[in-house]
């Protein structure tokens, strides 16, 4: 019995946990390390574990259920992490992540299209740009790192992660998003 | 805000496209956040069991008092370390007293220690108004081991180890034996000499990247230029206007002149020569008969734009635009090998290591697609461009650093026989 509830965590850790980790480093990056970042995943899945194990899980949308429960955690996170470091944040501060509200819900079109250009130009890189460009800005890999997931000397990441940045900052620019919406 | 933060406050829809498209997770992370998982959820299962209302878990809350019991014998392990602490700086300030000589000569009485019991009174000795501190025991009788009974046994002990440490240095060099037992001579630390190798060539690959021996777009922002003049004032030649263009050194992290200079003073002896006017500040549009390579502008760094190789300088003539804004060598940003850089690549070895010098043998790759380095090629392993360099290291001013005069070419090996001296170690 504890073996299949092990097994039934690592299924579910599996499936989920680079979804669970965007998610998390969406909200951390500009506030949290690594460290925090992890430490935050495992406690999503402690929440989620628990909610299977309660039935909480057994019908409906799941990977919803999943995103949700990553997002209001380390939204969690965040401001523990805030008060942690002294440091209050204004909900009108641009790196704090944005609730629902009706209020906004041209704003938040807005802003889903623009991401979804966004990552359409990043996308329209190529390999391995498009991979450099994520890891290196959405999960903040360090070139060496990046350059061990894809078989390139560091330099090589550098050089080509700079080319991308102008390219891309180039599509912006024809596209209107102007630098200061990136 | 961070620069290029474009993946800032992404939408839920965007970042679950970016886990399914571009997962970044390896396993050893994957691995090491499910065992965290695992711990935590056992933890809590314990404190929480299953059925247990999730809505009323409150991670935050503290419950119950913890009892703390400071164990009694703290209280005299810490009162005989205050004693310790105390009774050997009188010991010591004692026996410096003692070997102060008297001003004239004539006062030769010792300075009284009055013994009172308490802290904080002060004394006045007879003989130069010294202060100190008393505390309730004879500092004469610990000093000379009679009175053992009124001292505890640790400040004993310190106490006439105080004593017995001080008094070498007080003796005169003369009073030593003739026949004083060899000391053992002191043997290079080459782990260490190792990494400062390392550590100073890093720093020198980061100078030279940033010296101009390597354009290309990792390094250089083409568009972000300031033009100045060089002043001739000759009859002859008219001020040749000269480009400087952004440059940036992401491994070093120099980012000023004064960056630079400072990591260029802190790898090369003064008496090194390698590099000649590395850095200073110009405006754009001034008149300067000197120009620096590497200068500063409104808080960024900039590189001169000036043919050095004669190759490369015979391709610009060629192309040259004509216009009359352009340095008469530019033919444009395209004709600069896509990229130059160069990186440590393997273990260094140390030979001729004495206390004070040693030489390195320190591989580097050096990255050329373009061939510029052609005058190498005989070194370098033709795939990879390794190579090795010998440098001698000194210390100046109690810090280690590169000496090279440039005048006397600096020793290559070629990949090969670096490797075989490694073996051979």
């Amino acid at each position: 019995m504890k073996r299949s509830q092990r097994e039934g965590h690592r299924a579910l850790f599996d499936e989920y946990c680079n979804y669970v980790y965007a998610v998390v480093m969406n909200v951390l990056r500009n506030c949290g390390s690594r460290e925090d970042v992890e430490e935050c995943v495992s406690d999503v899945f402690v929440k989620i574990y628990r909610s299977y194990a309660n039935g909480e899980l057994r019908d409906g949308d799941l990977k919803g259920f999943v995103g949700a429960v990553a997002k209001h955690t380390s939204i969690d996170y965040m401001r523990k992490l805030m008060s942690h470091n002294k440091r209050n944040t204004s909900m009108d501060d641009e790196n704090f992540p944005e609730m629902a509200s009706d209020s906004r819900l041209d704003a938040d079109t807005e802003k889903k299209d623009r991401n979804r250009i966004l990552m359409e130009m990043v996308n329209s890189l190529g390999e391995p740009d498009s991979t450099i460009i994520v890891q290196q800005y959405f999960y903040e890999r360090t070139a060496k790192e990046i350059a061990n997931s894809i078989g390139m000397t560091a330099a090589a990441v550098q050089k080509r992660s700079v080319r991308a940045r102008e390219k891309l900052k180039d599509m912006l620019m024809k596209m209107g998003i102007g630098k200061e919406a990136i | 805000m961070k620069e290029f933060d474009i993946f800032r406050n992404m939408d839920d829809l965007t970042v679950e496209r970016i886990a399914d498209i571009h997962p970044v997770l390896t396993a050893e992370e994957k691995e090491r956040m499910f065992a965290m998982s695992e711990r935590k959820f056992n933890i809590t299962e314990k404190k929480f069991p299953q059925g247990y209302n999730s809505e009323t878990e409150d991670d935050d809350e503290v419950e119950g008092v913890e009892e703390y019991d400071r164990p009694a014998w703290l209280r005299y392990l810490t009162t005989a370390a205050a004693l310790v602490l105390l009774g050997g700086g009188l010991a010591v300030g004692h026996n410096l007293l003692k070997r102060r000589p008297a001003p004239d000569g004539e006062n030769n009485v010792p300075p009284v220690i009055a013994t009172e019991l308490e802290t904080g009174t002060t004394v006045t000795s007879g003989a130069d108004n010294s202060k100190y501190t008393t505390v309730s025991f004879d500092i004469d009788s610990m000093l000379t081991g009679t009175g053992v009974s009124q001292v505890p046994a640790a400040v004993e002990t310190t106490a006439v180890q105080t004593a017995a440490a001080a008094a070498p240095t007080a003796a005169p060099a003369t009073a030593a034996p003739a026949t004083e037992a060899p000391t053992e001579a002191p043997v290079p630390d080459i782990a260490s000499y190792k990494r400062i190798a390392t550590e100073l060539e890093s720093n020198f690959l980061s100078i030279e990247r940033c010296n101009g021996n390597y354009y290309g777009d990792t390094y250089m922002d083409v568009n972000d230029q300031i033009m100045v003049y060089k002043a001739y004032d000759d009859g002859v030649n008219a001020d040749e206007p000269v480009v400087y263009v952004r440059m940036f050194e992401y491994e070093s992290g120099i980012n000023s002149v004064d960056s630079f200079i400072s990591v260029y003073n802190s790898t090369f002896t003064a008496d090194s020569n390698i590099f000649r006017n590395i850095a200073g500040y110009v405006e754009p549009g001034g008149r300067y008969y000197e120009l620096p390579t590497i200068t500063e502008y409104n808080g960024k760094l900039y590189h001169i734009y000036y043919p050095e190789y004669e190759d490369v300088v015979e391709q610009r003539r060629n192309g040259y635009p004509g216009d009359a804004a352009t340095p008469s060598t530019w033919i444009g940003w395209e004709f600069y090998p896509e990229e130059v850089t160069s990186f440590i690549q393997g273990e260094v070895i140390i030979e001729n290591a004495t206390m004070d010098s040693f030489d390195a043998i320190i591989p580097v790759c050096m990255y050329t697609p373009y061939g510029e380095f052609r005058s190498i090629d005989e070194y370098n392993d033709n795939n990879h461009s390794y190579h090795a360099e010998k440098w001698h290291f000194v210390i100046e001013n109690g810090q280690w650093k590169i000496q090279q005069d440039m005048n006397v070419v600096r020793e290559w090996l070629s990949y090969s026989d670096y490797l075989a001296k490694l073996n051979a170690q």
